[in-house]
């Protein structure tokens, strides 16, 4: 008992690196806080002398050696690991912003664990260790395959990692809506606890950490040569490709088993790296071990603060769920200081990679008589006990009243997720960019979140009226923040993704508590349309006719800003009321789309990119042909849920992500180099 | 470890009851004529209750689910499956041509679109702020005026109370140990049930004192790290399933579960899968199942 506790390693930076003077003074005197913290928990916790022990006391000791002790350590060494794997990513991808949860590999890693414990056992064979880094492995493998040919462009990257992990998180919360009371877990982990009560996920965690961090250390030389572009790696004589995979794999290897025996525990990889880029370190030896100490201490003080505050009794709040909050302010106090962003390849603007076509007519037409079709399957197709029916006449009325709602409102919808994530394309030049990366959605969703709280049978219109107001908040501060930098694209973006991921925090943070409004949040999530009534499809519908009208006609700022600044100002453009309109639009587009479907179906992303790739990239053309598709695939999706698993129905917002997520990686992947 | 129940044998101990009695006799003629016969049950609570009051509903919700559950195993295969608890398959619904659908006030939200199919009668089962058994039994008495099963309803009641008197006198006997009822999260956190939980409730009526002081805010569903269990080393535990694999394997390897002092000394008791949620007929085998788990533990 007791030499195990001894055996492990009670110190955390086991990095070869120079005394710690040389780390500068924020990582010592965050390490000494960590170390006070941990010993007032130590001294509390201590048992009494083993002579005059009872039975309460005896499980004391137990408690105190192989919960509270384990737990302490925990915090540092998780901590550690994951300021390592921040590192290691920011490294290798030369971006401040990678680290474990914004590249998409915590959430794969959940995933996995999620499938594999509830239907897939065999990927336990090798323990939760083994399917967690499967999982891992293939976020970090779809991440590399999106962004490859962009030079691993840092945007690219983290709006890319965004997806995955939305993706990933869609797919745990279906297997959360099927299995009931068998996943009270997943909400566990969600939040990240640090609990214990053996060594054993210590003991894990320290090996690969350790092990790692020597890895590192020996790797020091080339890592400090990845750093630089990849030509001068490359004359340096380093093997920058497989080079960059091996760190790449070191990194995704510490993440995945973190999350395997903790959950997700998010941004202490990015505060790490980020805080100690503060400091002036000489070398990038020193550096690294900055970041780790300044990670291990953040997440041991953020967990003993909670055992000694809220969690005296019992901990309630996941440590987890606290140090996600932290990541939204943390990501936005990052952003002015993003001096060492350094793109491999600039982006080619979404706007400009398709040929124009020279009959929009033709095409146009072509989407219109898909989008009937569709409606008459939607209203006609459909399953009973004794199987397919194709309803007409009076059978068709019987049904009615249930299809039609639903496929006006998920046509609805799919228009205004297409117009949102059109106009946020075109203004931010970026292709990735659409309501459910740049948080919108989310954002949405703290709003209607908010209000559950207090009032948890509001009103539909109170809803929708609080889902508004989030939006608007949320895309209000991205705004705020990108004002600053005179509307910077790159800064708008990031400033999405780190609203989204705040936004998300704060979701993750109230479901994980397991309150009754958890249950009521992750439907929302799910975009249920089951219960939509025909006057609330019809509101939804009435927004399209209110919104795209003054979309189509501003199709020319669209194509101008899409070109950037300078260009659309030499067209007589003035920037900003333009961008003002078209924000505004998106917003009330998608804060209305998101009340409906959830904020994770990717229409929003994919409908301009399919209209792109049959040809009509710009003006109204464009336009139409985006807001047609959008209905059309989401009026597919809503028919597909309704029938694939008979007579369950999926919710169609996650549905609609599952089924547009693989094809949105094939058609960055494939279609961006045929378009050309 | 567990011990399967028998929930069939018990509904035919109540139906046995009920014809034994004068008063229960099946014929109840006049009212015949409105009883409703083609029932479509939403909510699990009120669909034990409507099987446990001898009827079969025509159609209910997650089926799938409800069929994993102890009490679910019983379920003819005649019902259909509506889908999803939260999202019923409303024109799965419509085909199945109900005269009466059965809801809950969880699924208050819903009541406008199913009343479109079929009249609609709620009935709570569950209310922040009031013990749950005692709800559910005004539940069943309320289920009963709807169906025109006053009686059976008010059998049901009974053999609930019957029930827990009985095991509470033969556990009386052994000398009360207070009682930790819990439901594993995953192998390092648990909810409790507390006194205003229907698995409290029985808890109390089986004259046992809960262990967990707090209230659980009728949702029981906050997790609690296993620690919390150290409060009353002198407790017994009761662990309520539905239990994931993987959460056994993780308590088995645990230093700190196999230290608990009511696991090293034996003293816990598992029950099958229950719905936490449930009515009178959940209660009626939680505390039967408890009861004789206790009682083993006391003789063993």
């Amino acid at each position: 008992m007791a030499n195990l506790a001894s055996t492990s390693p009670t110190t955390t930076p086991t990095v070869p690196r120079p005394p710690l003077s040389g780390l500068g003074i924020l990582p010592v005197s965050l390490l000494g806080l960590a170390l006070l913290f941990a010993t007032v928990r130590v001294m509390l916790g201590s048992p009494a002398s083993p002579e005059q022990c009872d039975l309460a006391c005896r499980l004391d000791t137990v408690a105190f050696s192989y919960s509270l002790l384990p737990r302490i350590l925990m915090g540092f060494l998780a901590g550690g690991a994951l300021g390592l794997s921040g590192v290691l990513l920011q490294r290798v991808l030369r971006n401040p912003l990678a680290e474990p949860a914004t590249l998409g590999i915590t959430a794969g890693a959940q995933f996995a664990l999620a499938l594999a414990t509830l239907h897939v056992p065999v990927l336990l064979v090798f323990g939760r260790e083994g399917a967690a880094l499967l999982g891992g492995l293939i976020a970090v493998s779809l991440l590399l395959a999106l962004t490859w040919r962009r030079g691993l462009d840092p945007i690219a990257v983290v709006l890319a990692g965004m997806m995955i992990s939305l993706m990933s998180a869609a797919a745990t919360a279906t297997l959360i809506i099927f299995n009931g009371d068998y996943v009270f877990s997943l909400f566990v982990w969600g939040g990240g606890s640090l609990v214990q009560q053996d060594w054993y996920p210590a003991q894990v965690i320290a090996a690969v950490f350790v092990l790692t961090a020597m890895a590192s250390a020996l790797l020091l030389r080339p890592l400090a040569i990845l750093g630089l572009d990849d030509k001068s790696a490359r004359s340096l004589g380093l093997a920058v490709t497989s080079m960059r995979l091996g760190v790449l794999g070191l990194a995704t290897l510490l993440a995945s088993i973190v999350t395997a025996h903790l959950g997700i525990i998010a941004f202490i990889g990015l505060a790490g790296p980020a805080f100690a880029r503060l400091g002036a370190q000489r070398t990038m030896g020193q550096h690294i071990a900055a970041a780790l100490v300044i990670s291990a201490a953040l997440l041991s003080l953020t967990d003993s603060i909670l055992a000694l505050t809220i969690g005296l009794d019992y901990d309630r709040v996941p440590a987890g769920a606290v140090t996600a909050l932290l990541g939204g302010p943390l990501l936005l106090w990052l952003l002015p200081r993003l001096s060492m962003l350094q793109p491999g390849e600039k982006p080619t603007s979404a706007a400009q990679a398709a040929p124009a076509i020279h009959a929009p007519g033709k095409i146009l037409l072509g989407l219109a008589i898909g989008l009937a079709l569709i409606c008459v399957i939607g209203l006609c197709v459909g399953r009973g006990p004794d199987g397919w029916h194709f309803s007409l006449g009076s059978q068709l009325a019987d049904m009615l009243p249930w299809r039609l709602p639903r496929l006006i409102a998920a046509l609805s919808a799919g228009a205004l997720l297409a117009g949102a994530g059109l106009i946020l394309q075109k203004l931010t030049g970026n292709a990735l960019a659409s309501p459910e990366v740049l948080g919108i959605g989310a954002s949405s969703g703290v709003g209607l979140c908010l209000l559950l709280l207090v009032a948890p049978f509001a009103s539909p219109p109170l809803k929708l009226l609080c889902a508004s107001v989030g939006a608007f908040i949320g895309l209000g501060v991205i705004l705020l923040l990108s004002r600053r930098n005179g509307f910077n694209r790159e800064r708008l973006l990031l400033a999405g993704v780190a609203i989204g991921a705040f936004a998300s925090a704060i979701l993750s943070a109230v479901i994980a508590m397991g309150t009754p409004v958890s249950f009521q949040l992750v439907v929302w999530l799910s975009g249920a349309t089951n219960d939509i009534t025909l006057s609330g499809a019809l509101a939804i519908a009435a927004g399209v006719v209110v919104l795209v009208p003054p979309l189509i006609l501003v199709a020319r700022w669209l194509d101008l800003l899409s070109l950037g600044d300078m260009t659309a100002r030499a067209a007589g453009l003035s920037l900003a009321p333009a961008r003002g309109v078209l924000i505004v639009l998106a917003a009330l587009m998608s804060a209305l789309a998101t009340l409906t479907v959830g904020p994770l179906s990717f229409l929003g992303l994919v409908a301009p990119h399919l209209a792109r790739l049959l040809g009509l990239s710009r003006g109204r053309g464009h336009i139409l042909a985006s807001l047609a598709l959008g209905a059309a695939l989401l009026g597919l999706s809503d028919w597909l849920a309704r029938m694939l698993a008979f007579p369950y129905q999926l919710p169609l917002g996650l549905f609609a992500s599952l089924l547009s997520g693989p094809y949105l990686i094939w058609l960055l992947c494939n279609g961006r180099g045929n378009s050309r | 470890m567990r011990h399967p129940v028998a929930p069939l044998s018990r509904r035919r101990i109540l139906q046995a009851m009920a014809a034994s009695l004068p008063l229960g006799l099946w014929s109840s003629a006049g009212l015949a004529a409105d009883r409703p016969k083609r029932i479509a049950v939403v909510d699990w609570a009120l669909l034990e209750t409507v099987l446990a009051l001898g009827l079969t509903p025509l159609a209910a919700t997650e089926l799938r689910q409800y069929r994993r559950l102890s009490l679910g195993k019983t379920l003819p295969q005649s019902t259909v499956d509506l889908g999803l608890r939260g999202a019923p398959n409303y024109e799965l619904l419509l085909t199945s041509n109900p005269d009466l659908i059965l809801i809950s006030q969880f699924y208050e939200g819903m009541r406008g679109l199913l009343e479109k199919i079929a009249p609609v009668a709620s009935v709570t089962t569950y209310e922040p702020g009031s013990p749950a058994l005692t709800l559910a039994k005004k539940a069943t008495q309320s289920l009963g005026e709807i169906l025109f099963l006053e009686t059976e309803a008010e059998k049901l009641v009974a053999a609930t109370d019957k029930t827990l008197q009985a095991y509470r006198e033969q556990l009386n006997s052994l000398g009360g140990r207070p009682v930790y009822a819990i439901n594993l999260g995953d192998s390092r956190h648990f909810r409790a049930f507390g006194s205003d939980s229907l698995i409290g409730g029985v808890v109390a009526g089986l004259g046992l004192q809960n262990a967990w002081d707090g209230q659980t805010s009728y949702s029981a569903s906050a997790p609690v790290p296993l620690t919390a269990l150290a409060k009353h080393p002198e407790a017994a535990l009761v662990i309520v399933g539905p239990v994931a694999s993987d959460i056994v394997e993780g308590i088995q390897r645990s230093r700190l579960w196999s230290a608990l002092p009511m696991v090293r000394e034996n003293r816990t008791v598992w029950l099958g899968a229950h719905n936490h949620f449930g009515a009178l007929p959940t209660a009626i085998a939680i505390a039967s199942e408890m009861a004789q788990g206790l009682k083993r533990l006391a003789h063993g």
